[in-house]
């Protein structure tokens, strides 16, 4: 299962690494991904430890091409060739060239101390340090002090072939560690990096052929992206190349695209504290496809005490005493910019939160009655069913979904139907409670499929991103018999986004993974 | 102590509280304008998306003000209307007005918006509200604000009024200010602001009265007071300046952070450095289970398999980065003027394991091929001498300053051993620090200064460090003394009217730009060296440097760094200033030289 991804698009990374080769006016740069590592003069985010990739032939930087695969990145020059892979082991790039020099360039760094050591050049640059060492190929580097800079020249490490031959490793490592050696040759490295990412690719939902670039595209990325946090679980980043940030809600979407327990369970559980509270959603979802027949308990218990936590923390924190229906405090919490429910002006009741709560308790209230806890079971879909039939008690007037300010009483400003621009565009959390489906009354939820069916795809709004829950209401307009419309709308999601070549936002992939599975 | 007529005001110093990262200041460029920060997302104040600027209104509009400030609060005054801000070690301030209400305008000093901002990759203009992420008023009264980074802010209306204008633009806040309004009848407003990072606010027992809470700030500080020795004659209201600016930077556990330590500055560079924690024990001379609690608190961070420290440490975590092991000249001296037994055989148990890895890191991992626990160093970092000119030939550098700090942690570590039972150990130490201070002296004394080696060639260099090595005190032979006591008194070089320049006056290198110790007069370097020679029985020149720098303190408040000159004495050039305000040396006020100031005042002045 090879997979060449577009380096303009998507930097050449693995899970597991921290190097990544990124593509910058028409030349590769060494990179690492995004740490939070904490520093006395604060800078803002970015890729670290930029060093541009040059290829020399007799010393003059010469042009090439690259391509890459999942697993390699070759650069191609006249004279020569250069590949590169990843060596998760030994925390470095393998590097071999024939034929070529290659130069590392730190030209755009500022603050960087280096050192020639015994084992090769020692760069600390933006919150790395790299370690080069060359099994065969001759090193230059300066690693000169300039008292008025505080740091070292601009480090520049250029290695030349010997025998026509460059055998290079470039560690990423803290100090005081030991270089760990070689255990395994370049095409070893190649074929594990290709191996782990087919297994990984293997977790994805199963799609038809045709949308196989789709499902290529968002795999790498999801897989690039893959982060490994401080209680040792993955989730799925927003951008490792320059940023640590990571959304809980994010996981929820993001486990929508695997076929397997244990994925989706990691997912959910790296980051379990989610707003607005999408686990329920997804916890849903592994249920109805069958996902959680055989799972272990523990994880399945691990997974309920989440859950229970997340609705104690909205039951305590965003719901009123004695109130049935909770609310969004900040607009932050939809998970949107510009939420059309705070219109109505904070605190709000909004639907979609209502919605996403309904799920929440009903998987509570399945988890527990697998555990064998009727009454606990019953108390769950007792709250569920409160909650909804508040919701159309209270936010529905008969044709939409509304939000109310929790202490004027005051509704949301009705959605325009041509927004005069995508900057005030609200977003469609009116209709979201379309995932409820046959939960709702039959009028209720033919109005909203009704609507949503009118809407269509929401203006693409470049501040927020895209709205990562149309992508559900279309799964939910399929499960609620709308099958012809909902694979119409999808398809055209799916064709607006692909059209741009690539997708590099791994959550939003992800959903339309998801689409593509549910509602074509 | 601060104020508009005052001798010191707060453009350089900021006004704090011990255990609170909550910091008020006077704005460089527009003086008689307060602002209020907190320090704990990192960020300095020249780029920050979360300062307030702080008005006083009367009659609905902003008024100036004149402002005064202790220990005990800050207040401003127009007329007889007042506002006055206490902070508490509560993770909360009282602001409290008669006659005026107060408005808190959130600013940004952020001169480009971040790369990663939406608003620059979509043409926005960021706006002086953009750290707002939203606002709530809470079901049980009070409103609560989100800053993203900047945590929360709670805000509780105890009397008057409280209101808040924050307009949303469709895309982001434009702007925020929180207004207290005196009440109508009593003329008087009293409220209350919690910052916190989570959910929750930081528990905070009851609201007392405003006069308790500036009462208990004042009792707080006279009583962190006590923890110092009497400086000289002549300098006791320096000192009060200086203990203060201690006290103020002394933060409580918090993220990363697991016991209290001195942070350097809080507008800006907000973290606690690893050797600084042991600078400030050397002054604490009448608390010396404080002092030692400040030798050992690094070791809470110790890397467990090499045994280093780190350099730094933020509420974010440890900052990369090595700093010189400091933490034996800091026990040593205290040892010699406080007495022997203030190490308790438990503690001696406890730390002594650690002392020995920390020793053991520098002797493994810095271990150069010159044998006899001869280090090399990677960075002019690990020597405390950032920018001397010692470090013009480069690195891997065997440097006799880490070395002779390494010399006096052994010996600390033989006293703790032998303070645990370890007589064996304890021996073995004092011969390995005997064997390297031979080294020191046999392999990089030249005939006139200690010389860092690099790749076996000794470097020209006419660095103040170059002297240092004077910490070892008596170790080194008489003769060595004399020629550094010599070297450093003549005329003309290292010795100037402030106290000793870091780099020679004849040298081509020495600079008072942005620079650290390559020719501005420094509080460390003074406190080392002043404190070296007293070792070394060098009382009367080690008084003389240290009163040079005290008085230049006392005249020109607690700042790290002095160009002792406005041009260069060896070519009559004019000197650049430093640029102002920046995190250089030369500008803030800050713990690091408030502690250098107490250690001479209190120990090598007296004599």
């Amino acid at each position: 299962m090879t997979y060449k991804p577009k380096l303009t698009a998507a930097p050449f990374g693995r899970r597991d690494s921290r190097h990544m080769l990124i593509s910058r006016e028409g030349a590769l740069w060494l990179s690492l991904a995004a740490e939070g590592a904490p520093s006395m003069i604060p800078t803002a985010p970015r890729p670290a430890g930029l060093l541009e990739i040059s290829v020399l032939v007799k010393g003059v930087p010469t042009p090439y091409t690259y391509s890459a695969t999942e697993s390699v990145v070759e650069l191609k020059a006249p004279g020569g060739v250069a590949r590169i892979t990843h060596d998760c082991a030994m925390r470095a790039l393998r590097v071999e060239a024939e034929g070529i020099s290659l130069r590392f360039d730190g030209k755009i760094a500022a603050g960087v101390s280096s050192l020639n050591t015994a084992d090769g050049p020692v760069i600390n640059i933006g919150g790395g340090r790299y370690v080069f060492v060359s099994k065969r190929g001759k090193v230059k580097f300066d690693d000169s002090w300039v008292l008025a800079s505080f740091g070292s020249v601009t480090p520049v490490v250029d290695v030349e072939p010997v025998g026509g031959i460059i055998e290079l490793t470039i560690y990423e490592l803290p100090g005081d560690t030991a270089l760990p050696a070689a255990a395994k040759t370049f095409e070893q490295c190649a074929a594990d990096n290709s191996a782990e990412y087919s297994a990984f690719a293997k977790k994805i939902v199963r799609l038809p052929e045709k949308f196989s670039k789709l499902r290529g595209d968002v795999t790498y990325s999801l897989w690039l992206n893959s982060k490994k946090l401080e209680n040792g679980r993955y989730c799925i980043a927003e951008n490792r190349s320059s940023s640590t940030a990571a959304s809980a809600h994010g996981q929820a979407i993001a486990s929508l695209a695997f076929r397997d327990f244990d994925t989706a369970f990691e997912l959910l559980t790296s980051l379990p504290e989610s707003s607005p509270p999408l686990h329920g959603l997804a916890v849903m979802r592994m249920i109805d496809d069958g996902m959680l027949d055989g799972a272990p308990v523990a994880k399945l218990r691990e997974l309920y005490f989440a859950l229970e936590k997340t609705a104690k923390w909205w039951r305590e924190n965003r719901t009123l005493p004695g109130a049935a229906l909770s609310y969004y405090a900040y607009r932050f919490e939809t998970g949107h910019w510009n939420p059309a429910s705070f219109t109505a002006g904070a605190p709000v009741l909004a639907p979609d939160l209502n919605a996403y709560l309904v799920l929440l308790y009903e998987a509570l209230s399945q988890f527990a009655a697998n555990f064998g806890d009727a009454e606990t079971s019953d108390k769950y879909a007792a709250a569920a069913k409160a909650r909804l039939d508040a919701m159309l008690d209270t936010l529905w007037d008969g044709e939409r979904f509304f939000a109310v300010n929790v202490y004027s009483g005051e509704r949301e400003i009705p959605k325009l139907s041509k927004p005069e621009s995508s900057r005030y565009a609200p977003l469609g959390q009116s209709e979201t409670p379309v995932i409820l489906g046959e939960r709702l009354p039959k009028h209720v939820l033919s109005k909203l499929a009704e609507t949503v069916i009118e809407a269509g795809a929401p203006e693409t709004n470049p501040r927020s991103g895209p709205d990562l829950e149309y992508p559900l209401r279309i799964i939910a307009l399929a499960a609620a018999g709308e099958r012809k419309k909902a694979k119409a709308l999808a398809l055209g999601e799916i064709e607006r986004v692909t059209a741009e070549n690539v997708v590099t936002d791994p959550i939003y992939g992800a959903a339309l993974l998801a689409l593509a599975a549910k509602a074509i | 102590m601060f104020g508009t007529y005052e001798k010191f005001d707060l453009v350089r110093a900021p006004y704090a509280r011990r255990g609170s990262v909550i910091y008020l200041y006077e704005d460089f460029n527009k003086r008689g304008l307060l602002r209020l920060g907190m320090h704990k997302s990192g960020d300095m104040i020249s780029g920050t998306d979360f300062l307030f600027d702080v008005a006083m209104i009367k009659n609905g509009a902003a008024v100036p003000y004149t402002y005064f400030a202790d220990a005990g609060s800050l207040k401003l005054s127009s007329g007889d209307a007042y506002i006055e801000f206490a902070i508490t070690d509560r993770r909360h301030l009282r602001v409290r007005g008669r006659g005026a209400g107060a408005r808190l305008t959130l600013i940004s000093t952020n001169p480009l918006p971040p790369a990663q901002s939406p608003e620059a990759e979509n043409g926005f203009e960021p706006t002086p509200g953009r750290a707002l992420r939203g606002i709530y008023s809470k079901p049980s009264g009070g409103v609560e604000a989100d800053f993203g980074k900047y945590g929360r802010v709670f805000i509780k209306a105890l009397a008057g009024a409280f209101h808040y204008e924050a307009p949303y633009s469709g895309y982001h806040y434009g702007s925020l200010s929180y207004n207290f309004l005196p009440d109508v009848v009593t003329g008087v407003f009293d409220a209350a602001l919690h910052e916190y990072d989570g959910e929750d606010i930081y528990p905070y027992g009851r609201y007392e009265p405003f006069e308790q809470l500036v009462a208990d700030n004042i009792a707080d500080f006279e009583s962190f007071k006590s923890n110092y020795s009497p400086v000289a004659h002549g300098y006791e209201e320096t000192a009060n300046y200086a203990v203060w600016t201690i006290w103020s930077h002394r933060v409580d556990p918090r993220g990363y952070i697991k016991s209290p330590v001195m942070i350097l500055h809080h507008q800006w560079a907000i973290v606690a450095a690893s050797w600084q924690q042991s600078y400030n024990a050397m002054p604490m001379r009448r608390n010396l289970k404080e002092a030692w609690r400040q030798i050992c608190t690094m070791f809470e961070y110790q890397d467990e398999r090499t045994g280093r420290l780190p350099g730094m440490i933020a509420y974010s975590g440890a900052v990369a980065g090595l700093q010189p092991p400091f933490q034996g000249f800091a026990l040593e001296f205290l040892l010699r003027n406080a007495g022997d037994d203030f190490v308790p055989r438990e503690e001696c148990k406890k730390m002594y394991p650690k002392f020995a890895k920390w020793v053991n890191y520098w002797t493994t991992y810095r271990a150069s091929n010159l044998g006899g626990d001869v280090t090399e160093i990677q960075s002019p970092h690990e020597s405390g001498w950032d920018d001397a000119s010692n470090f013009k030939d480069g690195f891997p550098a065997s440097d006799p300053n880490t070395m002779a700090f390494l010399v006096l942690l052994m010996e600390c570590t033989a006293r703790l051993a032998r303070g645990a039972g370890m007589r064996k150990e304890s021996m073995e130490w004092l011969v390995r620090a005997d064997r390297m201070t031979k080294k020191i002296v046999d392999d990089f004394w030249d005939g006139e200064k200690f010389a860092t080696n690099v790749k076996g060639q000794p470097v020209d260099s006419m660095s103040l460090a170059c002297y240092q090595p004077i910490i070892l005190g008596k170790r080194l032979p008489k003769k060595i003394i004399d020629k550094v006591a010599e070297r450093l008194m003549a005329p003309g070089e290292w010795l100037t009217e402030i106290g000793l320049a870091s780099e020679s006056m004849k040298s081509p290198l020495v600079t008072f730009g942005i620079s650290f110790v390559c020719g501005r007069v420094v509080a460390p370097q003074n406190m080392i060296i002043s404190v070296g020679l007293q070792a070394a029985g060098k009382h009367k020149e080690a008084a003389e440097i240290a009163r040079r720098y005290c008085d230049q303190v006392k005249k020109e408040g607690v700042i790290l760094g002095f160009a002792p000159y406005d041009h260069f004495p060896l070519t009559g050039e004019p000197a650049p200033d430093q640029p102002r305000p920046f995190a250089t040396d030369g500008w803030p006020w800050n713990s690091w030289s408030a502690n250098c100031f107490m250690t001479m005042a209190s120990s090598v002045l007296t004599e």
